[in-house]
């Protein structure tokens, strides 16, 4: 059953009642939260995802007020996880993006079955992209863009990457978008569907982007990497890929990973995997239609 | 024992861990909540290895992944103890690794899947200051920036303020004794380094001898104000209890804990060995223990220790842990100073105002 | 600082360095440390000869020199620098 199919009544109660369990990929996430915008950006971009039977959840997450005297003093929500609390709490408005958050530091804080790399992650035709993040690159805005234009996206932020067969796993979540790339998307994409935006986060203006049918549809299928791409976008650029070299591709996505450390010398191995299997670029452009048209022809090849 | 019912499935597992074989998924969901909040999760899933095919699917990479942090872990105490033993190369005299670090440098039972904060060093009070030069010129810098923290360490406590390592960040805590020099049972540092033995791979290191190993586990343990590791700490004492265990080792326990004046935490620790994970304490040893409390007072105490314990989880958690943790966290403070010292120094901690957050 | 004979180096024990190379680049991983570098082609060649075996200072200049085609005086001058630095990420000691 989808979440999709529940009504809103049936959603905002079961949520209310610690009874929701959402599958993202690999994880069964069991969610309460008292809070309607919680719920309703559940259901504007979650409905296409499966519900779990709740019998084993890897992760228990809540988004709400605080026990006790401090919800009458401020509305301030917090997150827990398995009632530890790893955040500062934040204002009410921003609910729905501190359960985002929250989410994926749970995975990236613990799911150590996977090498994981702070990085964008889309396929096409059976080969997968793997796009690590750097402040301001622009990765979010170009990741959306892919998506919207026909790439499966598995991951906005977090490359999982199978111990076993160096396989890239999908998450399928919404894409985060901020400030200007809220309005960028919207405009290129009319019909894209965006969550409500919270104001004055740390990160400014913060929503969501409800991926397409397709990526959750097909989130179980393992990915193998072909391409490590670092974007940048630079007012004015053409759109132009250039060589990039793979030793230094290595220690970037290494020391921007969330458990390379960890991992030891599997971490090492799985990392070196990753580099051996791909071609490994700079990407450059400024106009996202560019973008997408060098990315279609690179799927091609 | 209200406590340990609803510490299940962990406590069951504790015990014995082939049940993990025949647990379902729901009481699976419950149990790798109530381990991994206890810091456990990883001492289970180095147990639950060789069950591996009969652990249903979805909770495989659970247990796989914190068997990954414990193996980085013990791989990450091992190459510092090196690099300890290398700055304090110089010092004449025993460096002495306790609890964590030295289970896993001396491979105790302990160390499989145990998970590792700060590494403790104990070194003869005179030496304690050149053993801080050494670590410096290696690296480690104290923390603890105010003045105050810095008094409360040295002269107070039993310890530097904690080491860090400018570049690797991991953390050295140096002690000279296993109690505060304030603590109101004063004990002797003497004895343990005088019977610690030579790590056999790491020159110019040692750990205590098997009955210190066990003392020391236990006065820390009932010393402690925090009870957040304390089922932790008490599967520990299990584990080197199990494996010292013999004839010749109980009564020199007691002889050891009467001479260094741990009677009292020993009593305590025996007895929640013995209630919480079945561990075959001889009945004779708790009678003859020193310095076991009266009888009146068992009861109390056992009830306090007892919510201390299961504090580990909030689905373990019964009426009365709040209080009987705010009573553990006054008796922590206590047993470590005088009144005279003690109120001062509460009212200064909670007057402090907080490094700015970042 | 001469030296009556020259000294013999090894990786130290637990450290199990691991090593790959892309296009001439060569990365190391430190095992014990959990730390990984790059390092420029000489410093490789050094350590990947330590990781077959100890060497003494004499046979590390000599490889280097084959390798660079340079004199055995200027891989010597360039060899203490490599060593140091091997000693400072701890990928290599000197024995005792």
């Amino acid at each position: 059953m989808k979440l999709g199919e529940l009504s809103a009544r049936e959603l905002r109660d079961r949520l209310a009642d610690n009874a929701l369990v959402l599958r993202t990929g690999p994880f069964a996430m069991r969610m309460h939260s008292p809070l309607p915008q919680v719920a309703d950006g559940l259901r504007r971009l979650y409905a296409d995802f499966p519900l779990g039977d709740g019998a084993f959840c890897d992760f228990h997450v809540r988004v709400g007020p605080p026990t006790g005297i401090r919800r009458w003093l401020k509305p301030q929500i917090n997150f827990w996880y398995d009632g530890h609390s790893p955040f500062k709490p934040l204002p009410a408005n921003h609910a729905f993006a501190l359960l985002e958050w929250g989410m994926n530091w749970c995975v990236a804080g613990h799911a150590h079955h996977y090498l994981m790399l702070h990085a964008a992650v889309l396929e096409q035709n059976g080969r997968a992209l793997v796009m690590p993040g750097d402040p301001g690159a622009g990765k979010s805005t170009l990741t959306a863009a892919l998506m919207l234009s026909g790439w499966r996206l598995l991951s906005d932020e977090i490359a999982l990457i199978d111990r076993d067969d160096g396989l890239l796993v999908g998450l399928g979540r919404p894409v985060s978008l901020k400030n200007a790339s809220i309005d960028v998307i919207q405009q290129h994409f009319p019909d894209a569907v965006i969550g409500a935006p919270a104001h004055d986060t740390h990160k400014g203006t913060v929503a969501h982007l409800r991926p397409t049918p397709d990526s959750v549809a097909r989130v179980a299928v393992k990915a193998r990497p072909a391409w490590v791409i670092f974007p940048r976008w630079r007012e004015g650029a053409e759109a132009r890929l250039s060589p990039h070299s793979r030793a230094e591709a290595f220690l970037h996505t290494a020391s921007h990973a969330f458990n390379y450390s960890l991992l030891g010398g599997l971490g090492f191995d799985l990392n070196a995997a990753l580099m051996d299997a791909c071609a490994c670029h700079d990407f450059e452009y400024s106009r996202l239609e560019d973008a997408v048209r060098v990315f279609a022809e690179l799927a091609t090849s | 024992m209200n406590g340990a019912e609803r510490c299940q499935p962990l406590l069951g597992v504790l015990r014995e861990p082939a049940r993990m074989a025949d647990l379902d998924l729901g009481e699976w969901d419950r149990l790798l909540r109530q381990a991994g909040s206890a810091g456990l999760l990883s001492r289970l899933a180095v147990q639950a290895e060789a069950l591996d095919a009969r652990i249903p699917a979805p909770v495989r990479p659970h247990l796989a992944a914190a068997r990954t942090v414990a193996a980085k872990q013990r791989q990450a105490v091992r190459w510092e103890a090196r690099r300890v033993a290398k700055a304090l190369a110089g010092l004449d005299c025993p460096v002495l690794l306790l609890k964590g670090a030295a289970y896993a440098l001396a491979d105790l039972p302990p160390a499989p899947g145990r998970l590792f904060g700060d590494i403790d060093l104990l070194v003869p009070k005179a030496q304690l200051g050149r053993a801080e030069g050494a670590l410096m010129l290696a690296g480690w810098h104290a923390s603890g920036k105010s003045e105050y923290d810095q008094r409360y360490y040295r002269r107070w406590m039993h310890e530097l303020p904690p080491m860090i390592h400018l570049r690797r960040g991991t953390v050295l805590d140096v002690h000279h004794n296993l109690l505060p020099e304030t603590s109101r049972i004063p004990t002797q540092a003497g004895p343990v380094l005088a019977g610690a033995r030579p790590l056999p791979n790491m020159p110019g290191l040692y750990v205590p001898a098997d009955t210190e190993l066990v003392l020391h586990s236990a006065c820390h343990l009932f010393h402690e104000g925090e009870w957040g590791h304390g089922l932790r700490d008490l599967v520990d004492l299990d584990a080197l209890l199990r494996a010292f265990a013999s004839v010749r080792f109980w009564p020199q326990l007691l002889s050891r804990a009467a001479e260094l004046n741990l009677g009292r935490p020993l009593y305590y620790a025996l007895d929640c060995c013995r209630r919480w994970l079945s561990t075959p304490v001889p009945e004779e040893i708790l009678a003859t223990c020193p310095a076991r409390p009266p009888v009146w007072q068992r009861p109390l105490m056992r009830a306090l220790f007892d919510r201390g314990l299961a504090s580990a989880h909030t689905n373990c958690r019964q009426p009365g842990t709040g209080a009987a943790l705010f009573l553990l966290f006054v008796r922590g403070h206590y047993l470590r100073m005088p009144w005279r010292l003690l109120v001062p120094h509460l009212l200064h901690q909670a007057l402090r105002r907080d490094p700015p957050q970042d | 600082m001469s030296s009556s004979s020259p000294r013999t180096w090894r990786v130290p024990p637990e450290a199990d360095p691991r090593h790959r190379d892309w296009e001439d680049e060569d990365v190391f991983f430190h095992g014990g440390a959990g730390d990984t570098h790059r390092l420029s082609a000489p410093a490789a060649l050094v350590l990947l000869c330590l990781m077959r075996s100890p060497a003494d200072e004499a046979t590390l200049a000599a490889a280097l020199a084959e390798a660079a085609a340079c004199g055995s005086d200027e891989a010597g001058v360039a060899l203490v620098a490599i060593l140091a630095e091997l000693e400072r990420l701890e990928f290599a000691e000197p024995l005792a």
